[in-house]
């Protein structure tokens, strides 16, 4: 049950092909200010950016990256569903998807707010929708796509336009739960309340997400720029970088153990699909 | 006599509609803005009510969602309604957002210190959640949009209610004209006309209140004057009259004395058996002679007292003669000697009789003076002289001057320096009132530089016998 609502978080990361080729095959893509994953304020444009960047060096295509603010997501939220491949292959126009990174999210609180119940640890862990009936749980808006099947199980949700205003309202106690990417939560509480990062705890989904490439269904050589990238992805992945770079960004995290097979099992899947 | 310098009453109108106009302009218009004030500031209030409402409402969600970029979007665009000097909101997690207006009109992040002036309007409101505080939000006004309104509206009231009493004041002012100004300045005209002894000018205005019954009274007033004037002048021919009797009496003793010895001397020589026919014939022609001479002096006398209705065509010195006539002999019998200096030859078309009249005057009044002063070797020069549009009269006497306070009114009516038997105060003032009214001349006197006085008459040319 917990899978539906993760898929949820996937199109934060997608991004679209928005550009022509030439004798030097050049794409521009697009992505959503989201650090530490994308940002154009950060080195290389963060952690999807360097693997990016990777990748086009070793497919031998030049690829720049348009950023956008969050508000895209926020005020579009029918393409958002990236998590759910059946679900994008049927209602929306992407030629090719081809998962680069994973993400993984976590249900956050505040532990001063917690003092009556048992989640005030860092060791909590939620597991059933149970535990969340009469909750009201925080989310960015544009992330949730059927807010009933919640509601009917008495779990209260409140959409919020920005990452901080979620973080400041589960510390003023106005939420009980914010659902948050991890890198991107860290980031955030790191942000707001730099002296009180042990007071925001947090339980993981312990379920991985997409980070993926998307190319226009309009692109008419979509199929041979995807196998430029995956070419590329499959090189850096073997030479060592591919782990450099994600290791770089978890490095307060240990680096996820099936993250590989992961990334592996979703190429497969949105191949498969496409292949239907 | 007045020493006060003369003004208009058409200026001082004029002055007295400015000064109205613009004073009525002036307390319509504060009274105007104080009402456009009072109501703007009430109409601004309910604003900044409606406003405050408003803004409360759209924080509800910004300020639980603790979106400071959010609200601060919000309290910029609330920024851009100019009449916004500052905004200061609050919420929860130390949430301070503050906006204010600097002087050169930017909006800047800053909250406003209490040193500032308090502003024109200032309001405050929570911002309720669930009925939960979560914020305030203080909007304050300031006046500057509001004076500048009312100023643009106070010019702009000025000015329309200074065009429409400048229109009303031009239309009282024509309405003044036609029923006050211009009949005033008609009467005035006519007054400064009777004032120069010219009675012949009559108000014309027919209006039926009381500038109408003004002139009316006015024009009844010239009127007796008039009558006055003619009663005057029959009061001074009837005095001339005496004087005349007085001549004849004295001209008819001679030759009723010539006759009566001629007709004695006939008795006695018709008594003595003595008388011949040439003796006679020569008594009786003397005696005729002297009856010849007194049916002349009856003409004379005749001719000046007979009314002269009309004017004639005369020689100023025929006329001058012509009195000589009459008062020649008395001139004679006080041996006043008489000097003629005729140099005018041209025929004017004037009242002879009245002429004569004043002729007469002077000439009694000279030979009054020469008698009264016993002067040596008394003597009248008469002379005449013209140009292209005038005759000159002067008759002078070699007698004494006349003191200067007394020269300023011998043609005043009514004074004299004569006794009551002797003089009425009428001569001069008539003969002045004749040369200027009647013949349209001018008479004055003075004091000639070897002694003696000379009274000088210009009388125009007048040829024109059409009357």
């Amino acid at each position: 049950m917990l899978q539906i609502i993760l898929v949820t978080f996937a199109l934060l990361f997608g991004l679209a092909l928005n550009a022509q080729n030439s004798n030097t095959l050049s794409i521009v893509l697009e992505a959503n200010e989201a650090p530490p994953f994308w940002s154009k304020t950060l080195a290389h444009n963060g952690m999807g950016g360097e693997i990016i960047y990777e990748i086009s060096k070793a497919a031998g295509i030049n690829t720049s990256i348009v950023f956008k603010p969050l508000s895209r997501l926020i005020e579009d939220d029918t393409n958002n569903d990236l998590g759910n491949p059946a679900f994008y292959i049927v209602n929306q126009d992407f030629k090719e998807i081809i998962p680069i990174a994973l993400y993984y999210a976590s249900f956050y609180s505040y532990a001063k707010n917690h003092k009556n119940d048992g989640n005030r640890s860092k060791d909590f862990q939620i597991t059933s929708f149970d535990e969340l009936k009469g909750k009201k749980i925080g989310l960015l808006k544009g992330t949730l796509i059927d807010h009933s099947y919640f509601e009917n199980k008495g779990i209260l949700f409140e959409q919020s336009y920005s990452q901080e205003s979620l973080f400041k309202k589960l510390r003023l106690g106005r939420l009980d739960y914010v659902i948050e990417i991890n890198l991107v939560a860290q980031e955030v509480i790191k942000k707001l309340y730099p002296s009180e990062l042990d007071n925001f705890i947090h339980s993981n989904m312990n379920t991985s997400h997409p980070i993926a490439i998307m190319l226009a269904n309009e692109q008419p050589n979509a199929h041979e720029i995807a196998k430029k990238y995956k070419k590329g992805l499959d090189e850096i992945i073997a030479n060592g970088i591919y782990r450099k770079i994600v290791e770089k960004y978890y490095s307060q995290e240990p680096f996820p153990e099936n993250w590989l097979e992961d990334l592996q099992r979703y190429t497969q899947l949105y191949t498969l699909q496409e292949d239907d | 006599m007045h020493t006060l310098t003369y003004s208009s009453i058409r200026v001082k109108i004029i002055f007295l509609l400015f000064i109205g106009t613009a004073s009525i302009s002036s307390l319509f218009s504060y009274y105007n803005h104080s009402v456009k004030k009072a109501y703007m500031t009430h109409e601004l209030e309910k604003d900044v009510d409606r406003k405050i409402t408003r803004l409360s409402q759209n924080l509800v969600i910004p300020l639980w969602e603790i979106d400071t970029q959010w609200i601060d979007m919000i309290a910029d665009t609330e920024m851009l309604d100019e009449v916004v000097s500052a905004m200061i909101i609050t919420g929860e997690d130390n949430l301070k957002i503050c906006k204010k207006r600097s002087t050169n009109e930017e909006i800047i992040n800053l909250c406003a210190s209490e040193k500032e002036e308090t502003p024109f309007i200032s309001r405050s409101l929570k911002v309720l959640h669930d009925d939960k505080e979560i914020g305030t939000v203080t909007v304050h006004i300031s006046d500057h949009q509001l004076n500048n309104a009312l100023f643009e509206n106070f010019i702009s009231n000025f000015a329309i209610t200074l065009l429409i009493i400048i229109f009303l004041s031009i239309a009282l002012y024509l309405a003044l004209n036609i029923y006050i100004l211009n009949p005033l300045k008609k009467i005035l005209d006519v007054v400064q006309s009777a004032t120069n002894n010219d009675y012949t000018q009559k108000v014309d205005i027919r209006q039926n209140d009381e500038i109408g019954e003004l002139a009316h009274g006015f024009n009844t007033m010239i009127n007796s004057i008039l009558d006055k004037e003619e009663m005057l002048i029959s009061q001074s021919r009837q005095a001339a009259m005496g004087e005349m009797i007085s001549m004849i009496a004295h001209q008819w003793r001679q030759p009723i004395t010539v006759i009566a010895m001629g007709a004695n001397n006939l008795l006695i020589n018709v008594e003595l058996e003595n008388s011949d026919s040439e003796t006679i014939t020569n008594t009786a022609n003397k005696i005729l002679e002297q009856t010849v001479h007194l049916s002349k002096t009856i003409d004379d006398f005749r001719n000046f007292f007979s009314p002269n209705k009309h004017k004639e065509l005369v020689l100023v010195n025929d006329v001058i003669e012509e009195n000589f006539e009459v008062i020649g002999k008395s001139l004679e019998n006080n041996n006043i000697a008489l000097k003629k200096e005729y140099n005018s030859a041209t025929p004017i078309f004037i009242y002879s009789r009245e002429l004569m009249q004043v002729f007469i005057n002077i000439l009694k009044n000279a030979k009054e003076a020469l008698v009264e002063n016993k002067i040596k070797n008394p003597t009248i020069t008469v002379s005449t002289k013209e140009d292209v549009n005038n005759v000159y009269i002067s008759i002078c006497n070699n007698g004494t001057t006349i003191p200067g306070d007394i020269l300023l009114k011998i043609f005043d009516p009514y004074f004299t320096t004569k006794d009551e038997k002797n003089g009425t105060g009428l001569g001069l003032y008539m003969s002045k009132t004749i040369v200027e009214k009647h013949l349209h001349g001018s008479i004055n006197a003075e004091n000639q530089k070897n002694g003696g006085v000379c009274f000088n008459i210009t009388l125009p040319k007048e040829t024109d016998t059409n009357e």
